[in-house]
């Protein structure tokens, strides 16, 4: 049986999340459509935007279609295999220091390779302060900017860790100097926003089968395990997203399922149900953050 | 009793996740009525962290918990935190806008269209 051949599109630097979330859409779309052995021909790229690249990478690692890429130039193979779009770095109960060892190597660079990272406690939050502080180094930025991303980091992976039942985490961040920003992708591969409503089985008057609801829920800091009264969860979603878009000018992307949910400072801001079509195994946050802050902007105002 | 706990001896620079918190509960001895938190050397707090140490402090409710050396954004993320947990929280957020979209040629006209 001849391969199927898939057209990996070129992007440009200053692409928006939506054009890079068009482009995942289309080629894992294809991918899935077809039968067999697939070829994702990379003829036409010279630039893939970090929204691109690093969930094209997540599918390809969680994917059982057999995958192979082709017609690649030398810049973009070296590119590839910098970032270890064929496999991923992963950090499997490691002491911190091992990990620490592995990513100081990436001091001088400008992005964190694709990492996946095992969901133990003590191994996440090795992970994410190690992470956190390779971000903070490569793009030099000041505390202004290095707390929200700590605020960021944390509540997102312990999202996952509470929520997503996914046996590993994922992370790639890349510093865009000429833009000035930091692209960061989260993600995990366990069960989506929605799944995790209905196993608990709350708020499902509201959600019937719509994921775009439970994510909607989910952004509005509905949490599937707070205790009335009591607790104070649900906000680390929420919180980060009002702190990066209307605080530092940021955008915030999340797919989960089959919908997603996409806010940024331009008036866009919206749930989109797409099950018809596509489904992603497991949740996707997309970050683009500023690295320099607006003058108004303070942290502990956006502490809820 | 008195008891001091040095979180920098426990946890590091960061306090991120919601089980680390709970990690503490284990460190306090059973008979002290005070317990001193020491904050020196803390960078950075989480918010799922802040929530899960007050769910101990209330399991400890003989118990008097102080804070020490706490900087500016652990001061305030220690008030956020303690006054969200009195108050129901307001969402009063606007209803965003919901799509439903058919096939990719509608999703592709619509992210274009942005």
């Amino acid at each position: 049986m001849e391969n199927s051949r898939i057209h990996i599109p070129n992007e440009k630097e200053n692409e928006s999340i939506g054009s890079s979330f068009n482009h995942l859409v289309k080629v894992v779309e294809e991918t899935e459509r077809t039968l067999g052995k697939v070829v994702w021909d990379f003829s036409d790229v010279t630039f893939l935007h970090p929204f691109f690249l690093a969930p094209l990478a997540i599918y390809k690692s969680q994917t059982v279609k057999e995958i192979v890429c082709e017609s690649i130039s030398l810049p973009m193979q070296s590119y590839l295999n910098s970032i270890y779009f064929d496999r991923m770095l992963h950090f499997e109960n490691a002491a911190k220091e091992t990990a620490e060892m592995v990513i100081e190597q990436y001091a001088s660079h400008t992005h964190i390779p694709l990492c996946s990272f095992s969901m133990t406690d003590a191994n996440k939050d090795a992970f994410s302060s190690i992470a956190r502080d390779l971000i903070v180094r490569q793009a030099k930025v000041g505390a202004g900017i290095s707390t929200p991303i700590s605020y960021f980091i944390s509540e997102l992976i312990d999202n996952i860790y509470e929520h997503s039942e996914s046996p590993n985490g994922f992370l790639f961040s890349q510093f865009l100097e000429q833009e000035g920003c930091i692209d960061l992708c989260i993600a995990d591969s366990g069960i989506t926003i929605f799944k995790s409503y209905e196993k608990a089985g709350l708020f499902q008057e509201e959600i019937g089968q719509d994921e775009s609801e439970s994510l909607r829920l989910a952004n509005e800091g509905r949490s599937t395990k707070n205790r009335p009264g009591a607790e104070n969860r649900g906000y680390g979603i929420s919180t980060s997203k009002r702190m990066l878009v209307e605080g530092l000018g940021g955008s915030f992307f999340m797919l989960s399922g089959s919908a997603f949910h996409r806010y940024e400072k331009s008036d866009i801001n919206y749930y989109a149900d797409v099950g018809k079509f596509f489904h992603w195994n497991g949740t996707l946050i997309l970050l683009h953050i500023p690295i320099s802050a607006p003058s108004n902007f303070n942290y502990i105002d956006y502490l809820e | 009793m008195k008891q001091n706990i040095k979180l920098i001896d426990i946890f590091g620079t960061d306090l991120f996740s919601r089980a680390k918190a709970s990690e503490l509960n284990a460190k306090i001895i059973h008979n002290a009525n005070e317990v001193s938190l020491d904050f020196y050397g803390i960078n950075f707090m989480s918010r799922s962290f802040t929530d899960e140490l007050f769910n101990i402090i209330v399991a400890n409710c003989d118990k008097t918990f102080n804070f020490l050396n706490c900087n500016e954004t652990t001061k305030a993320m220690l008030k956020s935190v303690s006054e969200g947990r009195e108050h129901e929280r307001k969402l009063g957020l606007p209803h965003p806008k919901m799509y439903k979209f058919e096939n990719q040629k509608q999703l592709v006209d619509f992210l274009i269209a942005q």
